[in-house]
């Protein structure tokens, strides 16, 4: 183990000259600016025994953190492809905006994923972006460069798509950076199309919404983003859709065979709108969560609920938003206490759980910490 | 290496008798799959095979035999119907086979739902139609689906003909019941759920890490409309376009397949519309098949043609590639009305906007018709002393003319060779080579075999393509998928410790070292 008093000086020697803050007292963070760095930093840290963590908080006197602050970029752009390469401590909103810039797009971002660096939402495997026409935020990732324990660098490159063989770029997903570091991603993205508009359908009941949803998704009628709640007082669903014009005009024609009425005339999308204005967010304030949700101590938690089940789930949270993209288990997003203390809260969670597919995963509980385990043991190739 | 008389007894009662074979002609039919180069093998002496196979009837006997298997580190190889062309399915002396085909049941069909649970052994073409009378269809069309299963598909992460439309396997899988190499039973949680997607480490793990015994799959309502059409590119390039540009702007054809100018020459493809339809054949490669056909006739003028032929590849691949400029695509566009028809017209303007000419919709419904005339014509050719081979890679729409020069030309020396490209992404598209070699002697015949494999494998890595799209790894790209993955493979060997601990499932495939 090094001397505290020379522990910036040797991690500056491993992360960069700029990558070190903090002092012998609250501890330091390392942030390297590049994949090299990373390694060099992990791969340093456990040769001293020292436990490395990432984006925490330096826990005191001593302590040593790693954060991906720095590693922050869209690198390279293959228009032709839709291929960017993009340091995962970039923001969903942050590399979006770049994107926009370069007349590309990764889909709709959710307002609680653009401030959340990608490398986060791959170690939660955040699953807040279901979209008919650009599918899941995993479905964006088509290759990815990880730093394994040991410091060692692993690349897999899936562009265009998944090979033969397993997925192993999947090990990162969910693991909570178990089984390594994300630091680089290989990004398809979109041409940016005609403007989007947005509509509002309203239903009688969850039933009719998800057979209009299911419909929608037979006829090939796949909008950029579809998200429904339930209004109030009635409790009926309501249904907001974003998607090209000409797309939005065969929705209407479809919902309406399964009793969907549209609200109003289509309008411009202000979630698109929003992009257009919102700059690089490159400052420290994208790393925070977006202030609506502060506000409430709430925080966003997905759940997976067969279609059937959608009216027995809005019962027990009616404030829950479901995304509508016509798979057979639908997407329910709860905005819930990040710290609850409401009894009634856990109870509601608690009873939502019997609905939710793959709430639990009994047969897979120890597998990750077997991986991890595997994983140390193996060491560098 | 012989098994235990104790060990096959053991194997019998936990099977049944009728259910335990040490036959010959059982390890024979069972011990291989169609890996060319194990068939050229098999010319010189017989393959050795397994020592045992067994055909479990439940799950509970699956697990049963993988428990007796870890054991006594017997190594085990899953097997399905034996259609894989890389090794992947190939046994040896001392392992188990475990043939999945007795568990073939339909467990569960939500129509409503589109969703299906089906036992791993059960056969494609089978399931199809049990789809089919329900008013479904699962949309997996590979062309072994008359001689594959649920199984092998999942386990070697397949591609069908209509995977523009509705995905590789990969995309269909909602879940996956799985019986690891400790013997245990595990579900997947389904696709979407939180935490880590374990489906997408089991797909395509070819048995090395669990025997999949059975999954849930997205169905969709049979299409209501199809729109056929063919297309002649002044260019491949072109057609790249024409492909590329339709799936950005977001439309899903059922069925994109361009040929390369050789193989649209061979298919004495005509390049107006108003050619006899009955004189072409998109599936590909019609004057080359009437010249194989004859292969098997070693008297037959034409097959002593077509060995000069195969002789000089070089300097037919040259001479061909001379000649050849033009591309055909097909394409056939199904769904409701609406959604085909949208699609077939964005085709059609950007076919118009690179110059191709509109074929009509002969191409598209002879392709339909001649799908798999193909495939099941290839052992004329080794009675004959040739060796006919496919090797698909992918990649980049930017990376995608260098990658087809590059393979081709390493090809070239080795065999005649052309290509078609029909599964295409938003993001880039897979190339089918085909080649076509022989040699003089079996032993000459295997060594230009082997030198053509790692002459496209290299010239693929030098790309930095995908090395496998949608056949498998098996034994045939084992050692060139390790290298290609580097420290990655680390993955995998933390993945085998973690649900094979004792290494006997299918080892030595898809990653020679790990296993």
């Amino acid at each position: 183990m090094r001397r505290d008093d020379r522990v910036d000086v040797w991690l500056r020697s491993l992360g960069g000259a700029d990558s070190v803050s903090g002092d012998p007292t609250a501890g330091w963070t390392c942030a390297p600016s590049d994949v090299d760095g990373f390694a060099r930093v992990r791969a340093g840290l456990e040769a001293a025994v020292r436990v490395v963590r990432l984006d925490e908080p330096p826990g005191g006197p001593g302590d040593v953190t790693v954060s991906s602050a720095r590693l922050v970029g869209v690198h390279v752009l293959d228009p032709t492809s839709g291929l960017a390469r993009v340091a995962a401590g970039t923001t969903w909103g942050h590399a979006e905006w770049a994107l926009r810039s370069a007349g590309h797009t990764l889909g709709p971002i959710p307002q609680a994923l653009r401030a959340r660096p990608i490398l986060r939402s791959v170690h939660e495997n955040d699953r807040l972006r279901p979209s008919a026409r650009y599918g899941q935020l995993v479905d964006s990732v088509q290759g990815l460069t990880a730093i394994l324990p040991g410091g060692s660098v692993a690349t897999i490159e899936t562009a265009p798509r998944r090979a033969t063989g397993p997925d192993l770029g999947r090990s990162l997903w969910g693991t909570h950076a178990a089984l390594g570091w994300l630091v680089e991603v290989h990004l398809g993205v979109w041409p940016l199309e005609t403007p989007s508009v947005s509509g509002a359908f309203d239903f009688d009941t969850a039933e009719s919404l998800v057979e209009a949803d299911g419909h929608a998704a037979r006829a090939g009628l796949r909008p950029g983003w579809a998200w429904a709640r339930r209004r109030h007082p009635s409790g009926a669903p309501r249904l907001f859709v974003g998607a090209a014009p000409a797309l939005l005009v065969e929705l209407t024609s479809a919902h309406a065979r399964a009793g969907g009425r549209p609200v109003a005339a289509p309008e411009e999308c202000r979630r698109c709108a929003r992009f257009a204005d919102a700059g690089p967010l490159e400052s420290a304030s994208e790393r925070e969560v977006p202030r609506g949700l502060q506000r409430g101590r709430l925080e966003p938690r997905v759940a997976l609920v067969p279609g059937p089940s959608l009216a027995a789930a809005w019962a027990l949270w009616p404030e829950a938003w479901v995304a509508c993209t016509g798979e057979p288990h639908l997407t329910v997003v709860l905005h819930e206490p990040a710290e609850p203390t409401d009894a009634d809260e856990s109870r509601r969670w608690a009873a939502l759980g019997a609905h939710v597919a793959g709430a639990t995963a009994p047969d897979f509980e120890d597998a990750v910490a077997q991986l991890a385990a595997g994983l140390a043991r193996g060491g560098p190739r | 290496m012989s098994l235990s008389a104790s060990f096959l007894s053991q194997l019998r009662a936990a099977v049944g008798d009728d259910a335990c074979s040490t036959a010959p002609v059982d390890r024979l039919a069972s011990g291989r799959d169609l890996w060319p180069r194990s068939l050229l093998q098999s010319r010189s002496a017989p393959l050795p095979g397994p020592s045992v196979v067994v055909w479990p009837g439940t799950v509970r006997e699956v697990q049963a035999v993988v428990r007796l298997c870890a054991h006594a580190q017997v190594p085990l190889v899953p097997f399905g119907a034996g259609s894989g062309v890389c090794g992947g399915a190939l046994a040896s002396p001392g392992q188990v086979v475990l043939d999945l085909k007795r568990l073939k049941r339909v467990r569960s069909l939500d129509a409503a739902r589109g969703l299906v649970e089906v036992e791993a052994g059960l056969n494609g073409e089978l399931f199809e139609r049990a789809l089919e009378r329900h008013g479904l269809t699962l949309g997996h069309f590979p062309s072994s689906i008359q001689c594959s299963t649920v199984g092998g598909w999942v386990a070697a992460r397949s591609a069908g003909q209509c995977s523009p439309r509705y995905g590789k396997i990969e995309d269909m899988v909602v879940d996956l019941e799985v019986v690891t190499g400790e013997g245990r039973l595990r579900r997947t949680p389904p696709a979407g759920a939180p935490g880590p997607d374990w489906n997408q480490l089991f797909i395509g793990s070819e048995g090395t890490l669990g025997v999949v015994t059975a999954t849930t799959l997205r169905v969709h309502p049979q299409p209501a409309h199809r729109v056929f059409r063919g297309y002649m590119a002044p260019t491949l390039e072109a057609g790249f376009e024409v492909m590329r540009r339709t799936l950005q702007a977001g439309h899903r054809p059922a069925v994109l397949r361009l040929y390369d100018p050789v193989d649209t020459l061979m298919a004495g493809q005509k390049a107006s519309p108003d050619a006899d339809a009955s004189t072409r054949d998109p599936a590909g490669g019609a004057r080359l098949r009437t010249m194989l056909a004859g292969l098997s006739q070693p008297e037959d003028f034409g097959a002593r043609v077509l060995r000069t032929v195969l002789s000089s590849a070089s300097l037919f691949n040259a001479a061909a590639g001379a000649v050849a400029r033009r591309s055909l695509l097909v394409t056939v566009c199904e769904g409701e009305r609406a959604e085909a028809e949208a699609a077939d017209a964005s085709l059609i303007e950007h076919a118009r906007a690179v110059g191709a000419v509109d074929l009509g919709e002969a191409p598209g419904r002879h392709w339909l018709a001649h799908r798999h005339d193909v495939s099941y014509k290839q052992s004329r050719l080794y009675r004959a002393g040739a060796f006919v081979d496919t090797f698909e890679v992918a990649t980049t729409w930017s990376g995608l003319g260098a990658l087809y020069t590059q393979v081709r030309e390493a090809l070239a020396p080795h065999a005649v060779v052309m290509a078609h490209f029909s599964h295409p992404y938003p993001g880039g598209c897979s190339i089918y080579f085909t080649f076509v070699g022989t040699g003089d002697s079996p032993d000459t015949m295997r060594a230009r075999y082997d030198a053509a494999w790692d002459a496209a494998l290299g010239a693929a890595r030098t790309c930095g393509a995908a090395l496998a799209h949608h056949h498998g790894v098996g034994l045939s790209r084992a050692r060139h998928l390790g290298r290609a993955h580097g420290d990655a493979v680390r993955w995998f060997d933390a993945l085998k410790t973690t649900f094979d601990p004792a290494g006997i499932l299918n080892p030595g495939k898809i990653y020679e070292r790990a296993s």
